[in-house]
């Protein structure tokens, strides 16, 4: 893992939203590293800033969000720094997509088809028909019929639908596939069935992958590591093997117990209980302090750091856990 | 693909011509559920005012007949492009009143309601494009204004300012009385000139609210995850616009479209009567004063046929703009 090389790498991220309170505090500090090849996961509870960091390295962040600091290096070139014809090159050629919303990514008034070819002309000058022929290619690779070219969105399946826009990301062969909940609207047959086809086409085409998603038991079968947020900062960053056995941050502790068969002796199921501190004017100490089981008086003298314990595994937390502490 | 079937355009026009049947029984019955006799009025107009006139007038225009037979011959009228006899102006057939009228409203509210929808949806898009600017907040914030102003006031200033003030446009009529207008140019120029004032007051009031909400629905529509996937698809900008937000942002507006162009021979009855225009508007409301039946039921006939028609029209072009509409 550690000399495999380096497609993604975000170093001290930090973005902000503009709101009418002040400014939101969605993403802090946050750093990671995503490999040639690697199946990379990103969990955390709803709002802990999952989609900004996404949306922040296809740099298509809205109006009233900025970004504060840090850098995000993509094959070694500085994203951030991209001239608007550059971003255009990146998005798709280098990286792609698939919106957390399964239902509402394609454009209900053109055949999927058509936006396949889209996807394609804009960064090829092909011939119409050649483009044809690579989104009927493209359709094959997610099991679709490519006779369906001529269907409107409406008319597929909501699974199929997100097929159709997983075929596209892949469109242009890109090195890195961002997939922002790409399941969660739909049922858990379908689910499995798109993340096998999505890890199945991964092997073949050996792109890398940053995979979000609230289901750590998902994430735990598929990922190789896993990186998990907590109120816009990183807790902690793990290889999927160092998570079976717990974790060492509390907060990894309490969502790998919230899924009792995962690890350890069966306990019965318990969230972590507490909320997320207000992100406008956030505490001056750890985040977690609040519902962290662990915590102690130090906790609240500044938020933890990441680091580094060598092996692909790096921690924020002045009390890390051991293996043994249930 | 799917595209339109014969049976679908069957069905929308059998269904198209229930419609007209029904509001056309209604056009037949209304005026006779009203009471009154327009006979006994039309006499009471004339210096003989007698029994023996109206009786005359009521064999002249079937009067005398049973409710059924009535209907029936005013049916098969219908069929023959035959709306009967103005009772006022007597004996011009209705239809020829009719057609006199009609191009003048078709002209002003044809090329308002055009110029209004095509000037909205560019300052609409713009304005959304722009959200914020201070070109918006002007867009939006006359928007509000203007469109707290009631229509007749607008007209009456058009026509006092412009008209009257000023003498830069002609205060009323469809062309200059009485002017000899050789060339074909020449007259078309003149037209053009008289229709200025009605035109423009139609355009000023309607123009905000359609601005408004061609300016929500682009907004609506750059909210939608469809755009966003587009812009990570690296698309370049105006096929962004187009394909994908134009795109989905012109339906509602289509629809508003085809419904304020089967209104259009309705016309604008408040337009015609402060402009003093000829057409189709200002001839019901003098119909109306002078309870001139046959030419009140020749234009309500003819504004059901043309909203009807546009209506199909409407389910004709529907499918193929929205391929989510259903055919059946
Ligand atoms: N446009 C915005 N204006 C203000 N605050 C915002 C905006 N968008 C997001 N936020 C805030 O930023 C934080 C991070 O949001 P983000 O959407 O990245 O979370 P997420 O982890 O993807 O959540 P989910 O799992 O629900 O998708 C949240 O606290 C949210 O309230
Ligand atoms: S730093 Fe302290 S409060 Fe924060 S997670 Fe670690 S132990 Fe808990
Ligand atoms: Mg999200």
């Amino acid at each position: 893992m550690e000399n495999r090389e380096i497609v993604l790498s975000v170093k001290d991220l930090n973005v902000r939203y503009t709101a009418d309170r002040g400014e939101v505090q969605a993403v802090t500090n946050v750093s990671f590293d995503i490999h040639k090849g690697e199946f990379f996961g990103l969990a955390g509870e709803s709002g802990c800033g999952k989609s900004t960091v996404a949306f922040s390295i296809m740099q298509l962040l809205k109006g009233a969000a900025r970004i504060a600091g840090g850098s995000i290096q993509f094959n070694g070139r500085n994203v951030l720094a991209f001239t608007k014809e550059e971003l255009r090159t990146f998005r798709w050629e280098k990286s792609s997509m698939v919106l957390q919303s399964a239902m509402n990514n394609l454009n209900p008034v053109v055949t999927i088809g058509s936006q396949l070819m889209d996807a394609i002309l804009a960064h090829e000058a092909l011939p119409r028909r050649a483009a044809q022929e690579r989104a009927r290619e493209l359709l094959k690779l997610v099991n679709i019929d490519p006779a369906r070219i001529k269907a409107y969105p409406h008319e597929l399946s909501g699974g199929m639908r997100q097929r159709v826009v997983i075929a596209m990301a892949l469109a242009l062969r890109p090195d890195l596939v961002i997939f922002d909940e790409p399941t969660t609207a739909l049922d858990v047959v379908v689910q499995y069935n798109i993340i096998r086809r999505i890890q199945e086409l991964k092997r073949r085409m050996g792109f890398s992958v940053l995979f979000i998603t609230h289901d750590l038991p998902l994430m735990l079968e598929m990922c190789d590591r896993i990186a998990i947020m907590y109120a816009g900062r990183m807790a902690e960053i793990a290889p999927v093997e160092r998570l079976l056995e717990g974790g060492a941050h509390p907060y990894t502790r309490g969502l790998l117990q919230a899924f009792p068969s995962l690890v350890g002796p069966r306990k019965e199921l318990r969230g972590i209980p507490g909320s997320v501190p207000d992100l406008i004017t956030p505490p001056a100490g750890c985040l977690f302090y609040e519902r962290c089981a662990h915590r102690q008086e130090d906790c609240l003298l500044a938020p933890p750091a990441l680091e580094d314990l060598g092996g692909g595994h790096s921690c924020a937390c002045r009390h890390m856990l051991s293996k043994e502490v249930g | 693909m799917k595209g339109i079937t014969v049976k679908y355009v069957c069905k929308r026009f059998f269904s198209a011509l229930f419609t007209l049947w029904v509001a056309l029984t209604f056009n037949f019955l209304l005026p006779r559920m009203m009471g009154g006799d327009p006979a006994e009025f039309l006499a009471s107009q004339t210096a003989l005012g007698s029994a023996e006139y109206a009786q005359q007038v009521r064999e002249q225009f079937g009067l005398d007949k049973s409710v059924f037979e009535q209907y029936i011959r005013y049916l098969g009228g219908l069929v023959r492009g035959d709306l009967g006899v103005s009772y006022t102006n007597f004996p011009i057939p209705v239809t020829e009143i009719i057609t006199q009228a009609i191009p003048w409203t078709l002209l002003v509210v044809l090329v308002s309601t055009l110029l209004s929808f095509l000037i909205a949806w560019i300052i609409g898009t713009l304005a959304a494009l722009k959200k914020g600017s201070w070109f918006d907040n002007l867009a939006v914030g006359t928007s509000f204004y203007i469109q707290s102003i009631p229509y007749f006031w607008v007209g009456m200033l058009l026509v006092m300012g412009l008209g009257y003030h000023l003498g830069w446009f002609p205060m009323g009529h469809a062309m200059t009385p009485g002017a000899e207008l050789s060339s074909f140019w020449a007259k078309a120029g003149n037209i053009a000139y008289h229709a200025c004032l009605p035109v423009l007051s139609l355009v000023i009031v309607s123009l905000a609210g359609r601005m408004i909400m061609m300016r929500s629905n682009i907004l609506q529509v750059f909210s939608e995850d469809y755009i966003v996937l587009a812009q990570a698809k690296g698309l370049r900008r105006g096929k962004i616009l187009t394909k994908y937000a134009l795109r989905n942002a012109l339906l509602p507006s289509f629809t508003g479209l085809m419904l304020s162009l089967g209104q259009a021979v309705g016309g604008a009855i408040a337009t015609e009567i402060i402009f003093s225009y000829p057409g189709i508007g200002l001839t019901i409301m003098n119909a109306i004063l002078s309870h001139d039946y046959p030419l009140v039921q020749g234009c309500f006939a003819i504004i059901a046929l043309s909203v009807v028609a546009i209506n199909f029209l409407a389910d004709l072009i529907y499918p193929l703009i929205d391929p989510r509409v259903s055919l059946d």
